[in-house]
C-alpha cells in the first residue's frame, strides 16, 4: 500500500505546513521552500499567530526572492508573540529603543568629558595619529598647551581652534572623520519614538509577569 | 443596536453582542484599524489572543497588535522586524562609539599623569582593557539569527 504520507509528488516529505494541515504536499506549496518538515514548531506558530490563509495571501502578495526573508520575519514575530502576548515585538522594540537611549546617554557623557582635555589643550587625535604612522618627527607628540603647539600638524592645528566648541557634536565629527552617526541615530530614535510613546516602558526585557495568561 | 456595533463587527456584517471581545479595543470611529488587524491575523486569531488575555491586558495587546500590523502593511517583507533589526544596528554603532571616545579618554588620562618630556622613539599603546567593562550587558542578547535575518534590508521608512 502506498504510504502517502511520504509520496508527494516530488517524492519528497511533505512539508511542515502540509503536514500540520494534514493534506498532500503539492509540488507547487507555497510553504514547502520555507517550513522544511524538520522545523515543525516554525509553523506552528505562525499558524497559531496569523493563520495559514493570511501567510498564504501575504507570499502571494510578493516576489520569490523576497518569500523567504517575509517567512522569517513573519515566524520572528509569530515567536515574540507567542513569548509576549500583550506586546510582542513591541517590547523588545521598546527595550532596544532603551537601550539606544542609554547608549547617546553615554556618548554624551563620554563626549563632555573628552571635552575637558581639549579644553586643558590635552589632545589626542594628533598623539594617535602621530603613533599609527611611527611619527617621530614631533618634539610636542606629548601634551599640547594652549595657544602653543609649535609645529603641529595641520589637521591638529584645526582640532586646536575649536577649544571651545559650542557643538560638541560637531567635535567629535571632526575627531573621528566626520560622520553624521549621531543625528542619524537621533533621527531614528526619534521617529520610532513617536510611535511607541502610547505604550508604557515594559518593566523588564523578559517580562515575565505579562506572559500569565488567565486561562479563563 | 445597529448603529452600537462595533468596527469589528460592521466589518464583519454581524451583530455585536453586549460581550463582544472586539467591542471595547475597536471603537466604531476607527474602522481602519481593525480592518489593519484582520488583515494580518484574521479576526479568529485577534478574538482568541484576546480572549487568552486577562481583561486588563487587553488593550495594550490589541493596540501592539494593531501596531505590528500596521507595520507588516507598510513592509510586507520584514514588518516591525526591520524596526528590530535596525536598532539593533544602532546600538552596535553606538557601543563602538562609547569605546571609542572612552579609548581616547583613557589614553589622554593616562598620557596627562605621565608626561614628563617628549620623546622622539616614544612608543604609545592605547589602554583598551576597561572596554570589555564599559559595555551593557543586556544589549544584543536577542539572538537574530535563527531567523534567518538578513544584515540589510528595505527600511520601512525608506
Amino acid at each position: 500500500m502506498r504510504a502517502r504520507w511520504n509520496m508527494a509528488s516530488s517524492s519528497n516529505s511533505p512539508c511542515a505546513a502540509c503536514k500540520f494541515l494534514r493534506r498532500k504536499c503539492q509540488p507547487e506549496c507555497v510553504f514547502a521552500p520555507y517550513f522544511p518538515p524538520d522545523q515543525p514548531q516554525k509553523f506552528a506558530n505562525v499558524h497559531k499567530v496569523f493563520g495559514a490563509s493570511n501567510v498564504t495571501k501575504l507570499l502571494n502578495e510578493l516576489h520569490p526572492h523576497q518569500r523567504e526573508d517575509a517567512v522569517n520575519s513573519l515566524a520572528f514575530e509569530a515567536d515574540m508573540r507567542l513569548r509576549d502576548p500583550v506586546y510582542g515585538c513591541v517590547g523588545l522594540i521598546s527595550v532596544l529603543q532603551h537601550q539606544l537611549r542609554q547608549l547617546q546617554m553615554e556618548i554624551s557623557c563620554a563626549k563632555s568629558e573628552l571635552s575637558k582635555y581639549q579644553n586643558l589643550g590635552i589632545t589626542g587625535h594628533g598623539l594617535i595619529a602621530a603613533a599609527a604612522n611611527n611619527y617621530n618627527h614631533q618634539q610636542n607628540l606629548g601634551i599640547n598647551l594652549i595657544g602653543g603647539g609649535g609645529g603641529v600638524r595641520d589637521h591638529h592645528h584645526h582640532y586646536h581652534h575649536q577649544f571651545f566648541p559650542r557643538d560638541q557634536q560637531q567635535m567629535i565629527r571632526s575627531f573621528d572623520g566626520g560622520n553624521n552617526y549621531d543625528a542619524s541615530l537621533l533621527a531614528m530614535n526619534v521617529s520610532a519614538n513617536l510611535q511607541l510613546s502610547q505604550f508604557p516602558q515594559p518593566r523588564a526585557a523578559a517580562g515575565d509577569d505579562r506572559r500569565t495568561i488567565d486561562p479563563s | 443596536m445597529i448603529s452600537g456595533r462595533c468596527a469589528a463587527c460592521k466589518y464583519l456584517r454581524r451583530r455585536c453582542p453586549s460581550d463582544c471581545i472586539f467591542s471595547p479595543y475597536f471603537p466604531p470611529n476607527d474602522p481602519q484599524r481593525f480592518s489593519c488587524v484582520h488583515k494580518i491575523y484574521g479576526a479568529s486569531n485577534v478574538g482568541k489572543m484576546l480572549q487568552q488575555l486577562p481583561s486588563h491586558l487587553r488593550s495594550q495587546a490589541a493596540d501592539t497588535l494593531y501596531f505590528e500590523a500596521q507595520y507588516r502593511l507598510q513592509d510586507p517583507v520584514y514588518g516591525c522586524v526591520g524596526i528590530i533589526s535596525q536598532l539593533h544596528q544602532q546600538i552596535n554603532s553606538a557601543e563602538s562609539q562609547v569605546a571609542k571616545i572612552q579609548a581616547e579618554i583613557s589614553f589622554l588620562n593616562s598620557n596627562a599623569q605621565e608626561v614628563e618630556e617628549p620623546q622622539v622613539d616614544q612608543h604609545i599603546e592605547a589602554n583598551s582593557t576597561f572596554i570589555n567593562n564599559l559595555l551593557p550587558e543586556q544589549i544584543n542578547t536577542l539572538d537574530l539569527s535563527p531567523y534567518g535575518l538578513p544584515s540589510t534590508q528595505t527600511s520601512w521608512f525608506n
